[in-house]
């Protein structure tokens, strides 16, 4: 029952990141367990992306540490974030596939990058992920010639194909009508029961987010506002948690961050890794 | 206020070259410490080098008989005709060439390397090689500083011999020149040094037209204006570039 007895995956120990006078994360700490699925929720614009960007060392912090299986990633050189980020997988909001590569040679690039495997078997990794998003035998497509959930579940399947320790959504349900986005959240379960991954999952949709979540971080305002298991952040009687999970279109309007809408934009870093 | 927007301008401009020279610091250091990876370096050589060929040599052509037939009408109001093979090939080696060269490689692939490399990073696929652990700099950039090395010289060369041959073509068939004075001339004055400082000159502008052009791309701001602004700012940088530099050199060279 107590929490100290939960490993955590990733910690984040007073993280702090602005841009310029934006201070986008202030003072974030938070501890995301091992082995199970957190939903980070926040309105948009409140730095859940840079959030994940942090997580991974696309982006550095002002201040604070973030661990990684203990590991501080934030003192790592270049080499060592390389090292670290085959543990991770991640799903980025289209999918990120590269547009000249099919569908199989997309799935098949960390494989072929990082793995001395045949090709066959290589092929045969592929199949089996594709089967498992629920798309078999699309190897030949290419990303162009398919819809927005395809695409997403085609970044999945290559974001499982290293097995990684620690799999990454970004906003999984963005840009999807509401039962491609519902399949979407149902794929996340079932493939959460078949690994034993730590899920860290980007979102604001409400209804999806306590579908999936065993945990819930609250982001709101460039702070943790609340986190813990999803039943206790259901019943909370905090104001601000209730009126976000009561979908108050008044509320999760951030006048210093975000727009409340729904964020479509690809995110950018203009930030110089290890220069 | 004025004055603060001012300052604001000059900070902006030295960060962003000091972005540029980290850009290019660590792109040479993943050049020096990473094994090359021939598949995407052949790959790169295909579009850089074989796909500018025909239209380099389109343009340097006609390059090359323009020159002869101006040439040829101020040589000839002071008898100095035999001089034409020296003046167009002189012109062309040192320096039509690798002018041409580099804006041509500026105009195809180095555009196609900004749309590309922008696309990318605003498609979240740089962000999605980082975190797949492989270094965009090593998969995309390198590759393509090298195809554009290796193409580059010997693009010069086909393109000095291109704009020559249509030179004395125009000479003796049009112009009816002697064609031995033609030829001679051009092996008294052009010399093996020409053509290799020629070679060096396009290298030279194809490496800067390379980090430019892979610098903006990697830099795109969001969303489809940010990759037209990339693309943008990539040919017109490296042309204006290429005709200024094109100055300092032959004058550092020749002088
Ligand atoms: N690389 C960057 N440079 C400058 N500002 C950024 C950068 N990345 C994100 N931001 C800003 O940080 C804020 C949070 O962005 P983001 O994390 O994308 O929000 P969201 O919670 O919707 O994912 C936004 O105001 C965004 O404009
Ligand atoms: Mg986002």
């Amino acid at each position: 029952m107590t929490e100290t007895q939960i490993e955590h995956a990733v910690e984040f120990r007073n993280v702090t990141k602005a841009f310029g006078k934006l201070v986008v994360l202030n003072n974030v700490s938070c501890q995301l367990p091992k082995g199970r699925t957190t939903v980070i929720v926040g309105p948009s614009g409140t730095g859940k992306s840079v959030f994940l960007k942090l997580l991974v060392g696309l982006l550095k912090p002002d201040s604070g540490t973030i661990l990684v299986d203990g590991q501080d990633i934030t003192r790592m050189s270049q080499q060592e974030l390389f090292e670290l980020r085959k543990k991770f997988g991640m799903l980025f909001q289209d999918g990120a596939l590269f547009d000249s590569l099919t569908v199989g040679d997309n799935i098949a690039f960390p494989l072929r990058q990082h793995t001395r495997k045949k090709n066959k078997e290589i092929m045969q990794i592929v199949a089996q992920k594709l089967e498992q998003v629920g798309l078999p035998g699309i190897e030949g497509k290419l990303p162009s010639e398919l819809s927005g959930g395809m695409r997403k579940r085609v970044g999945l399947a290559r974001a499982l194909a290293l097995n990684p320790e620690i799999i990454l959504f970004d906003e999984p349900n963005s840009g999807l009508d509401p039962v491609m986005s519902d399949a979407i959240d149902k794929l996340i379960i079932k493939t959460k029961h078949l690994t034993n991954s730590t899920f860290i999952v980007i979102s604001h949709d409400i209804p999806g987010t306590f579908q999936i979540a065993d945990y819930i971080v609250m982001l709101y305002k460039s702070k943790v506002i609340a986190s813990g298991k999803v039943k206790d952040i259901q019943d909370s009687e905090h104001p601000v948690l209730k009126r976000f999970f009561a979908r108050d279109s008044e509320m999760p309007i951030d006048p210093d961050h975000g727009t409340g809408q729904l964020d479509l934009r690809p995110y950018y870093t203009g930030q110089l890794q290890g220069g | 206020m004025a004055v603060n927007a001012q300052m604001n301008a000059v900070i902006e401009y030295i960060s962003s070259l000091g972005k540029l020279g980290f850009f290019s610091l660590r792109m040479f250091r993943t050049l020096f410490t990473t094994a090359p990876q021939p598949r995407l370096i052949l790959d790169n050589l295909y579009r850089i080098g074989v796909e500018t060929l025909p239209v380099l040599i389109a343009v340097c052509v006609f390059v090359g008989t323009n020159l002869a037939l101006l040439g040829f009408h101020i040589f000839k109001s002071f008898g100095g005709q035999s001089f034409l093979g020296a003046y167009v090939g002189l012109s062309c080696v040192r320096e039509l060439a690798p002018i041409l060269t580099g804006a041509m490689l500026a105009a195809k692939p180095g555009t196609d390397t900004a749309a590309t490399i922008a696309t990318m990073r605003v498609k979240e696929q740089i962000d999605a090689l980082e975190v797949m652990a492989v270094d965009p700099f090593r998969f995309l950039i390198v590759p393509r500083l090298i195809a554009f090395v290796i193409a580059s010289p010997l693009l010069v060369l086909f393109g000095a011999f291109s704009s020559v041959a249509a030179g004395y073509m125009v000479a003796v068939y049009q112009l009816n020149m002697n064609p031995g004075v033609f030829l001679t001339d051009l092996r008294h004055y052009v010399l093996l040094s020409d053509i290799f400082n020629g070679m060096l000159k396009g290298m030279l502008f194809a490496v800067v037209g390379c980090i430019l052009s892979t610098y903006f791309g990697y830099h795109s701001q969001p969303g489809p204006k940010g990759v037209s602004r990339a693309i943008n700012l990539s040919v017109v940088t490296v042309a204006s570039f290429i005709v200024i530099f094109n100055f300092f050199l032959t004058a550092a060279i020749y002088d």
